[in-house]
């Protein structure tokens, strides 16, 4: 319980910073856990995991300054719930989402691990670069305004995310004899850049001693109400089933799993849906698949030794460190270990609900704050926080980057989510597209064609594709 | 005509239609890209397919974008692009100074009085006054920053001169 307690305090504390990630959460708790007997530790790393992924939610829906990658599609209908006073009801749904989305893939991972282990197994060349195709689809959706300046930036996106040294020939692409481009552009400050520091620059503009909610008080009612829930219980179906089958694809998982899902809602929205605006099915979606990634993304690590994704990753390595050895063996010869782990995984989720929503109202009081104290507090969070993550001040510039571009981008009515999708989906897409080539020894359409998996996904993007492009119901 | 510079500041100078604007950004795009085509054409083993597609198609929707500025149903003919001299206007470009001259702050001088100066000069920038508050935010929030990173994260801040 204690080690559960830990775990959560301190992945919703690092996943609400900006710049500071799960994974790196979970990398400093790994010193602490060899104080615990294995299943302890790792109940501490899951923990933590889970609880990082959702603290993310916090900053992204408050101040539109995403914690992690994964909450980053939150910001855009959270943060817009903020603005009209709806941040209490905001967390509300987050919260909700998030813990049954938990539970849920808990469940899946505690029951169905080894079955489901398999499928990811299945997965090649060709699925990714079509899982990648999938998530690229998601632009089309989220370019509210203008589909072909979307478009444009989720293009600019893709091409940022080749810079760097490429990985099959190892020859520089546009790093202008720079050494720090040299390694491409990460994700973290980018979405710092994009959201954070243009979010501080937002803040700062016009008259900036209002604050951001709009409102002198808060309202204090922080327990969901079931005629909310039952008004997105499909949108949080859709985040959740999302959620689970992303999370079992290695090196989609969350980051993915929230765009489709917000895409997904998207393309269903009714008249009178107010998406762009703040409307509390988008949150709900995205927010429910985010967590629902987290416990089936742990099944590849557990059952093949296969991690999904950065933070499944450490924890593998932490699992290492334990004496444990992943894998079908682990289940027979050790299943007291890797079952109470799941069930921690489990009661971790029920824990962080309660924790997160009186942690959510103590943040929420932010929005109080006048927009010309918050905007530059934002700021110096993106720089100090990218400069603590990476330990170098040259990516600290590239966030500034990032930052102004965002912020003047957005001018022009191009869309920052969609360059951060091209920079998350590029290498994925990228690599698929070239290992499909290369095991397809030049014939990818035959070779496509041959795999289920690859067909179904192909009709999923022409469907995406379909309801993208067909006139909308709604404004 | 004599123009007075008193007479343009806090108003808005009408430059060119918003069609015009969408044809010069298209045209920015289209430029763009042919530079880094023209960089990218000679990467080795198929790593020029990526960078190629990106911005060959993105010439394509820049030029979908011009055609689109031609329909005029998409326009009204009252809405013009602005150029606006005011305080307000140059508020973001004297941030993002601001923002530059504390990232070589913090690794010349140190975190914390970078940090301070930043949060007084940028909150009277936009308006602020209240220097109760940001006095009380800044001596609470950068000391628990601080232990937080270092001690807690054992993660390093930037040091200059002062820490």
């Amino acid at each position: 319980m204690l080690a559960m307690l830990i775990g959560v305090m301190v992945g919703l504390v690092i996943g609400a910073i900006p710049g500071l990630s799960p994974p790196m959460a979970i990398a400093l708790m790994i010193p602490v856990s060899f104080n615990f007997p294995p299943e302890t530790a790792l109940i501490l790393l899951v923990s933590c995991f889970a609880a990082g992924i959702y603290g993310g939610s916090f900053s992204a829906i408050l101040l539109r300054a995403p914690g992690t990658s994964a909450s980053a599609a939150s910001a855009l209908e959270g943060y817009e719930m903020t603005k009209r006073g709806r941040a209490i009801q905001a967390i509300r749904i987050s919260t909700f989402a998030s813990v049954i989305g938990g539970l849920i893939s808990g469940v899946v991972l505690l029951l169905l691990a080894p079955p489901l282990a398999t499928i990811s197994l299945w997965f090649g060349p060709s699925e990714y670069f079509l899982v990648a195709l999938l998530g690229l689809t998601a632009i089309a959706s989220v370019a509210f305004g203008s589909l072909i300046k979307g478009l444009i930036s989720g293009l600019l996106g893709l091409f940022l995310s080749t810079f760097g040294i490429d990985t099959y020939s190892g020859f520089p692409r546009l790093t202008f004899d720079l050494v720090g481009l040299e390694s491409g552009f990460d994700i973290m400050p980018a979405i710092i850049g994009l959201f954070a520091f243009a979010q501080g620059l937002e803040l700062c503009e016009g008259d900036a001693s209002g604050n951001i909610s709009g409102v002198k008080k808060l309202s204090w009612n922080i327990w969901p109400k079931v005629s909310e829930i039952y008004h997105v219980r499909w949108s949080l179906f859709r985040g959740w089933i999302t959620g689970l089958v992303m999370g079992i694809i290695p090196a989609a998982g969350g980051s993915v799993a929230q765009w489709i899902a917000y895409a997904w809602e998207i393309r269903r929205a009714k008249p009178g849906d107010e998406f762009g605006k703040g409307e509390v099915k988008g949150l709900a979606a995205t927010e429910g698949s985010n967590n629902g990634v987290t416990g089936t993304s742990l099944v590849p690590m557990f059952v093949l030794g296969i991690p999904g994704g950065i933070s499944a990753a450490v924890i593998l390595g932490a699992l290492m460190i334990h004496g444990l050895q992943p894998g079908m063996r682990l289940f027979k010869t050790s299943p007291e270990v890797i079952y109470t782990i799941m069930w921690g995984f489990l009661f971790a989720n029920v824990i962080m609900g309660f924790i997160a929503i009186f942690l959510a109202r103590a943040m929420a009081y932010l929005t109080l704050f006048p927009r010309g104290i918050i905007g530059p507090l934002i700021m110096i969070f993106s720089v100090i926080g990218t400069y603590a993550s990476t330990n170098n001040i040259y990516e600290v510039w590239i966030m500034l980057g990032f930052g102004v571009g965002g912020f003047y981008l957005t001018k022009l009515n191009f869309v920052p989510a969609g360059i951060l999708l091209g920079i998350i989906l590029g290498p994925i897409a990228e690599n698929g597209l070239r290992d499909l080539l290369t095991v397809s020894q030049g014939s990818p359409v035959s070779f496509v064609l041959t795999r289920p998996i690859s067909v179904a996904l192909i009709i999923c993007i022409i469907l995406a594709i379909y309801f993208s492009l067909r006139p909308k119901k709604w404004d | 005509m004599q123009i007075k510079f008193s007479n343009i500041i806090g108003k808005s100078i009408p430059l060119f239609g918003a069609a015009w604007g969408l044809r010069l950004t298209g045209f920015c795009c289209i430029l763009i890209s042919l530079y880094f085509i023209n960089l990218s054409l000679d990467f080795p083993a198929g790593g020029d397919t990526f960078p190629l597609f990106a911005t060959t198609t993105t010439i394509l929707l820049s030029l979908f974008l011009i055609g689109s500025s031609f329909k005029k149903s998409n326009f009204k003919e009252t809405k013009k692009i602005t150029f606006n001299i005011s305080y307000n206007s140059i508020k973001p470009p004297l941030l993002i100074t601001l923002s530059v001259l504390y990232i070589i702050g913090i690794t010349e001088i140190g975190y914390f009085v970078s940090s301070i100066l930043f949060l007084y000069i940028t909150t009277y920038a936009v308006g602020i006054r209240n220097f109760k508050a940001i006095t009380i935010t800044g001596l609470i929030l950068f000391p628990t920053m601080y232990g937080f990173f270092v001690y807690l994260l054992h993660a390093q801040l930037p040091t200059g001169i002062f820490f």
